[in-house]
Formats: structure tokens, sequence, C-alpha cells
């Protein structure tokens, strides 16, 4: 839905994600308003943003694998914790820089998707995610037995801090600023993907596996990338993670924190990296708000306290996902477009 | 009448409606076939009778759809199966995991006279002897022509006092077609029983049929007894493949046809 | 050699009870083509029901555990009615994210209700071990897993046998067939669903008797979802067959393996195994194959 008048010229031109002025704009500004958000926000808020900004990278790599490519991955968070620990050991033991370590760990991460993308030659459909669960399985029983000098064993790993051109990156604004150049640059990624060759042959796969190779789409190849390139994004999420927790150990990176990223992708839309974004910071905000009420309420009601706080924010998240998909099956993804539409064509009635 | 279809009305998904003001009869005993292209509104028909629209976020959403004088439009599926209305649905849709025998057994899934289901186990092999010697084979390896018969078959075993029957020689050869037809004869004049055909393959259809509906855009856009519209030209040009004159006309040719026009308007 | 005996025995004995969590996988899966990943969360609740009709409410076993049964039927019906049935007609993959859903939800609730204490619970069968010749078994287990082969038994005549069972089949190959034949499909998911919450809650009783209950129990989910992909989703036998293959790999594998690799292999082997063999045979052991049609 764009604003009348607008004729494209080429197909380049009718791909564009920003057509008019005014969109362009808004767009600069909103991008502006990013960087300068640190200056006023509180360092809680800060802090809470960059998590968000951390978990969007590695919810947008799920969307690639799941959403676009339509292979469901039930250990996204062991590939985030590949790239956690590989960064932790670059760092730590040859002392790279962070520029360099993180994607060296996103790298690492995405070539051990592609050892449990492997079964995908002969292995389809809902049997595929079963090698997603042996990664999460393994992950941590591999790091914790593995030699001590390499990922400090079950002891985990201390991160020194970020440093550029000599000077240390400290501080909720330092980090909130390298996260935010991060998230942009796997944004842009991520959104081009999908309107590539690639990112087609994706969907086709997602859309019909039996059809996809007859068309021409070699299915084991697409598959492997769909994971490679999922855990890509995992990776660089786990390496920015470790940098901001400053330690990292395998108890971070649970199949529970899968879980809680699939369900981030299918409330926001799995059709598009916007039902990403979107999907973290609604849960993000749903969790801040029940944790806020709880805080609230903990005082005065006798029977709620911290052991039923994080329980009940989990009811609430497990109802709103079943909701989603029984009422609004693209997530909030296609709200946001039906409501712009409606923007647009306002006063006129939208239906 | 067995079956009456007054002013039915069909709408997929709350805005696509497929069937308009439909009214067909089903005499107790006769053979009719619904013919038409693609996406005319056979199957629609079929699955409003047979209340399997559900699934597929439709309803019959104007009209009655009378059985033995009682309407019974929306009604539960299996309901309207025990009743004696059965369909055999297109695209050759047998259990491809069970096997035939399993198959069979549970087009009988209801029945509580066991010893006359086997009676009528022995009556299917007689109409389609290449059943008896497949029993214990998987029905997904059958070839088209044997999952067609076990699929009339399947329906048989329901005891249908009207078979509903959506495209049985679709992508068929033509002498499996034949053989198909000349069962679909034989077990209408074996059994008491009526039939609804819905067929692409206009000649098969009319072969076995006494009266017959042309269905356009979701309309009845004519009907009448076999012989009157084998005679029509219209039939004749967009359903038989004749033509009045000595040359053939090709499909092209046909679909910009005017008296077509004024059928769809 | 005695050694190798005990190791595989017990194997087996444990296999028997990853079996009978497959069975309450493939038992639903059938039914209605749902791979519930929140089968290990159902489990879980099955034995919070268990402990709550034997300690909270203070009933004799012979009472409690029909209870916890009958409870657990109905907690089948509630996730059939509320959760599985809004999305019959959907994509398959959209079924499995609502199992996701469902995971969060139910361990979300479990804490709530009964809250995160581990809490012991009530033995049902005999503690201890049965000595056959040098060789110890397990009590609980053992007649745990003649449990699991009777189950078995019992819902491969079901499936094979009767009516209902193969209603239950037709279901699963394509609804509007099953309707079109007069099967309800409601019917059959909840009878599916009723036969998969109780199955899991008997394993629960079999795997938590005498022992310690948390929401950790429900780890037991991920454990058996490999052993009914093995033995192929549709296949009642295959469940309990890759249940104890899968069982004497793991035990195989920490008495000989481990020692070598600090205790890791035990946990990862099966994992392996399965991928293997899937990837001879992807429909799993005695699955389905799938006939494919362009």
């Amino acid at each position: 839905m764009l604003p009348s008048g607008i004729i494209f010229k080429s197909y380049a031109a009718e791909e564009a994600f920003l057509v008019t002025r005014p969109q362009k704009l808004v767009f600069a500004l909103f991008i502006v308003a990013l960087f300068l958000f640190p200056m006023v926000g509180s360092t809680y808020l800060v802090g809470t943003v960059s998590v968000m900004m951390i978990t969007m990278i590695a919810v947008l790599g799920l969307q690639i694998t799941v959403g676009m490519a339509g292979q469901i991955n039930l250990g996204q968070s062991a590939f985030v914790g590949v790239g956690a620990y590989v960064t932790a050991a670059m760092a730590v033991n040859y002392e790279l820089p962070f520029w360099l370590a993180i994607p060296i760990g996103g790298l690492t991460a995405g070539l051990t998707s592609i050892l449990f993308g492997l079964p995908a030659a002969r292995i389809k459909g809902f049997y595929l995610a079963l090698t997603t669960v042996a990664a999460q399985v393994m992950f941590p029983l591999a790091i914790s037995r593995l030699p001590q000098s390499w990922f400090g064993g079950s002891n985990g790993m201390s991160m020194p801090s970020m440093e550029l051109f000599g000077y240390e990156i400290w501080g909720q604004t330092g980090l909130y600023l390298v996260n935010l150049c991060f998230l942009i640059v796997f944004t842009t990624l991520a959104f081009n993907l999908q309107r590539s060759r690639v990112g087609r042959a994706f969907i086709a796969i997602r859309e019909n596996d039996v059809v996809a190779p007859v068309m021409g789409i070699n299915l084991v190849k697409y598959k492997i990338l769909a994971f490679f390139i999922g855990a890509v994004f995992a990776g660089i999420s786990g390496g920015l993670y470790a940098y901001y927790v400053t330690y990292v150990t395998a108890e971070q990176f649970t199949l529970w924190l899968s879980v809680i990223y699939l369900g981030m992708l299918l409330i926001g839309g799995m059709t598009s990296p916007l039902g990403a974004i979107f999907g973290v910071i609604i849960i993000t905000f749903l969790q801040e708000t029940t944790h806020e009420i709880g805080g609230y309420l903990s005082g005065r009601i006798s029977f709620v306290d911290e052991s039923v706080l994080f329980p009940a924010t989990n009811i609430l998240l497990g109802a709103v996902i079943i909701a989603v998909l029984i009422f609004e099956p693209h997530g909030m993804v296609r709200r946001w477009r039906i409501a712009k539409a409606a923007y647009r064509i306002w006063p006129n009635p939208h239906g | 009448m067995l079956l009456e279809l007054k002013n039915v009305e069909v709408v997929y998904s709350g805005v696509v409606q497929v069937l308009r003001s439909v009214n067909i009869d089903v005499p107790k005993g006769s053979v009719v076939a619904i013919l038409g292209a693609n996406g005319a509104g056979k199957s629609t028909t079929l699955k409003a009778i047979s209340s399997l629209l559900e699934i597929e976020h439709g309803e019959v959403s104007d009209g009655e759809i009378l059985y033995q004088g009682k309407d019974i439009a929306n009604t539960d599926p299996a309901d309207i199966v025990r009743q004696g209305i059965v369909q055999v649905l297109e695209g050759r849709k047998v259990l491809e995991h069970l096997t035939v025998e399993q198959n069979l057994r549970l087009g009988a899934h209801f029945r509580k006279d066991r010893d006359v289901v086997a009676e009528d186990v022995e009556r299917v092999f007689n109409y389609f002897p290449a059943l008896r010697a497949l029993l214990k084979r998987t029905a997904g390896y059958l070839s088209g022509g044997e999952m067609q018969m076990l699929l009339v078959g399947r329906a048989l075993l329901a005891k249908p006092k009207i078979l509903l029957l959506d495209e049985p020689t679709m992508g068929l050869a033509p002498l499996i077609v034949e053989e198909i037809v000349s069962c679909l004869k034989q077990i209408h004049a074996q059994e008491d029983m009526s039939m609804i055909i819905v067929e692409q393959n206009a000649n098969a259809a009319l072969s076995v049929a006494d009266y017959a509906y042309v269905l356009e855009n979701g309309r009845i856009v004519m009907h009448g007894p076999k012989e009157e519209l084998q005679k029509n030209q219209d039939i004749q040009e967009f359903y038989l493949g004749l033509s009045i004159g000595q040359d053939r006309k090709s499909f092209r040719e046909i679909k910009h046809y005017k008296r077509r026009k004024r059928w769809l308007g | 050699m005695i050694e190798l005996v005990q190791s595989l025995s017990s194997g087996v004995l444990l296999g028997l009870l990853y079996g009978i969590v497959a069975l309450s996988f493939v038992v639903i899966y059938r039914a209605s083509r749902v791979v519930n990943l929140a089968q290990g969360e159902v489990v879980m609740v099955g034995a919070f029901l268990a402990w709550m009709a034997a300690s909270s409410f203070g009933l004799p076993l012979y009472l409690a555990i029909p209870a916890a049964l009958a409870m657990s039927a109905c907690f089948g019906v509630i996730i059939e009615r509320f959760v599985f049935r809004p999305l019959t007609g959907q994509p398959i993959f959209a079924v499995v994210m609502a199992s996701i859903g469902l995971i969060i939800l139910l361990r979300g609730a479990t804490m709530v209700i009964w809250g995160p204490a581990t809490r012991p619970f009530p033995q049902v069968f005999p503690l201890g071990a049965i000595e056959i010749g040098p060789i110890l078994l397990n009590t609980a287990l053992l007649i745990g897993g003649v449990i699991t082969i009777i189950c078995a038994a019992g819902l491969n005549w079901f499936f094979m046998r009767t009516d209902a069972g193969l209603r239950l089949a037709a279901v699963a190959e394509d609804h509007t067939t099953a309707l079109s034949m007069g099967i309800s499909v409601k019917k059959s998911a909840i009878i599916a669903w009723v036969l998969g919450t109780t199955l899991a809650t008997v394993s629960a009783i079999i795997m938590l008797s005498g022992s310690v209950l948390g929401v950790t129990a429900a780890e037991i989910g991920f454990r058996a979802l490999p052993v009914a992909l093995l033995g192929g989703m549709e296949s009642v036998r295959g469940a309990v067959i890759a249940g104890v293959l899968v069982g004497m790999a793991e035990a195989l594998a920490s008495t000989y393996l481990d020692p070598l690799t600090n205790g890791a292999l035990s946990q990862i082997f099966p994992f392996i195994l399965i991928i293997l063999v899937l990837l001879i045979r992807p429909q799993g052991l005695f699955g389905w194959k799938i006939i494919e049609r362009i």
C-alpha cells in the first residue's frame, strides 16, 4: 500500500523498501534517533534495549531458517552459545579485537550448523528438527568435556572489554552503540536476503519441498545454506552477548531459550524479518511489564512473589503464542501492514 | 424425490460465492450427471451435499438440501454418511498407508450387521474381481484404475442410497475409463441406489446418466434428459467435442463463442 | 561378561521407559498428525496430577492412580479442545509451533499451581532390585517394562484390528477423506489425546515411583522424541523396539565409552545412532513411507 501517484519504472524500483522522500526522511530520522537514544534513556533502559538488539540478531537468523526456508530449528540458542564461546576463546586465548572475534564466532557457529544440516541430504520435514535438538543437547556436554584451556570447561569464561583504536568501549552506552551497528548491518542483510535469488529459493522450499527441486533448486544445498545463514546470525548474537554479560557459561544457552526465540518469531510473524524485530520487542515489553506489575503487587498480595512472577509471565507468553497461531497466524507483521494501509487510505474505511 | 437441492448458495471464507441458486433433483433410482468446466462449482455441489465444506472454510449460506424430505445442509458429515449419502472424492483419495482390506473394512466401519458386510464384500469382488488378489497390498501403491475401483467398492460397503462420484475417470486411460463406466452401469442396474456423477468427460458421464445438469460459474445453465442434451448443439460443441459443420473447432474459438457469452451473462 | 549382560539388561529396562513415553507421542500423532513437542510437559503435568491425588487429596494408591488417570484424560480433552482443534486445517508447521507455545504455557502453569520446589513422589512400585543370578534389575522399571509391553500390545491390537483404531488411522491420513467416509475427525482427535495424556501419566508413574518430582520431569520428552522418530511416528511396535535399542545403546555407551570420554558420550550416542538410522530410513524403522506425488 503506497501513496497514490507512484509509478515504478523498473523491477529494482518496485522492490525498494523506501520509495517516497518522506519515507526516506522518516527512516533516516529513526536511525539517528536510535543512535541518540542513550543520551536520554536511563542506564537500565539502555541496557534492556541492548539485550533486545542482541536477541533480535539471533531471532532474525531464526527467521531465515524457520520463516523463510521453513526448516524447524530447535537449537538456535546452541548456535548462539557456540558464537559466544568461540568469540570468548578468540578474545581471551588469542587476544583478538572484538571486530575480529565476533565474526569468527559467527562463522564458527555457521560451520557447526552445517554439521547438523548435513542429514538434510536424506531426512525431510520434521525429522530434520531432531538434529537441531541434538545440537542443543550436545552443546553443553561438548563445552564441559573439551580441554579446559579451550573454553574453560564447566567454569565458563570471563571476557575482556571491547577495544577500538586503543580506546576501551565501556559502559552501557558504548555497548549499546556497538550492538546497534551490528544490528543495522544484520537487519539490512536479512531484509535483502529475502528478495535475492537465495531468498526466493528458500521461500520455494518452504512452500513445497517436493516441487522446489523440480524447479531446479538444489534442495540439500539450500537447506544447509538456510541453517548456515541462520546460525551465523546466531553466532554474531552470541559474540555480542558474551561481551555484554562479560562472563559466559554453558547454562546460558538452553533448549528453553531456543523455544523462547521461536515464540518471539511466531508472535512477530515468521514471514518477514520485521516479524523477528516485532516479536523481540513485544515479548521483552511483556516480560518487563509483568515484572513491573508483579513488583508492585508483591508487597500487597500475599501469594505473589518472585517464585510466581516468572512462571506467570510464561503462562501469558504461551497463551499469547497459541492465541496468535489461532487468530492471526501471520503474526503481528500482518496487523502492522493492515494498520499502515488503514492509515494511508484514511478517512476512507479499510476493509 | 430422494434428494433435492433448492436454491443452494455456497460461500467460502465468508466472501467467495461459488454456487448461486443451484436447483438439482435426484429421483429415486436415477443417475444424474453434473457437467461443467473447471471451477464451475461441480465438486462444491457434491461437497455441499456431503457437508464437507466446513474443513475448507465454506458453508451453505442459503437454500435447502432436502434428503428424503429433511434439510441436511451444514449438518454433521458423519450423520450424512450413515443416512446413506456416500461420496467418492476426486483425486483418488485412498488411505494410502493402509491395506486394501483395511480400506474396504473402513468403508463399513459404522455398520453393526457384520455378516451382511461379509456378503457385501463378496458383491464388491464380483464387480471388481481385480481387488480380490490385491487384498493385502498397501493401497498407496495401486495403479490409478485399481484405486478408483477400491474407492467405489469402499463406498458401496457403506450401503449408500445415493452414491456421489466426483470425477471417477480423471486421469485414467481410455480403456480403464470404459471399464469403470461399464462397472458403474452394472452397479446401477443391480443395486437399489441413485448416483450423481460429476465429470469432465461428458461422454462417459452421459453414457451412464439418464438426466444431466450443466453448471457454469456456479449456476445451472441447462438441464434435461440425456437424449435431449446429447442432441443439443451447445453441449455437443462445448463438452462432446463435436461440431455443427465439418471442421472441428479449436478450444480457443469455442471459448469465445458468442452463445457461451450469453450463458455467462 | 556379567558387566555386559548387566548393562544391556538395565539398558533394556530404561529403553522400555523411553518406549512408553514414545508411545504417547505416537498415539497422538497417529490420529491427529500433531507432533506434540510439549509431550514432556504433558508427562510432567501427569506426574503432578498423580502426586496431587496421592499426597494432597490423601487418597490411597489404588484410588489415587485411577483418579490421576481420569484427571489426565480430562487434561487431554482440554488441550485438544482449546489448543489443537482451533488449528484444524492449518499447516503442520503451525501445529508444531502451537506445541511450542504449549511447552511454555504448561511449565509456567505447573510452577504457579504447584510451585517450583521438588517433592517426594509416592512409591507405587516396590523399591530395590530383583536378583536374577548375578544380574540386578530395578523392580520399578521391570514392572514398568511389563506395563509398557502390555500397553503396546493393546494399542497395536486397537489400531490394527478394531474399527475404532482404523478410524483413527483414516483421520491421520487425510481429514477430508475421513469425513467423506463418515468418520468424525473431532471424536478421533479427542480419543487420541485422551490416550496420549493417560499414557503419559502412566509413564510418569513408572518413571518417578518412589523418586523425586520436580519440573525437570519434563526433560523425558526430548529424550523420548528421538525414540519415537526412530521407531517411526506411526508405529506402535516401532516405539517400543526403538526404545529398547536406544536404551541398550545408551547403557553400552555409558559402560564402555564414558570412562574414555569423561562421561559425555552416553547422552550424545543415542542421537548419533538415531541420525545415522534416519539417514538410511528417513521414515524411521517402522514408520509410514511418504508416498510423494507432485
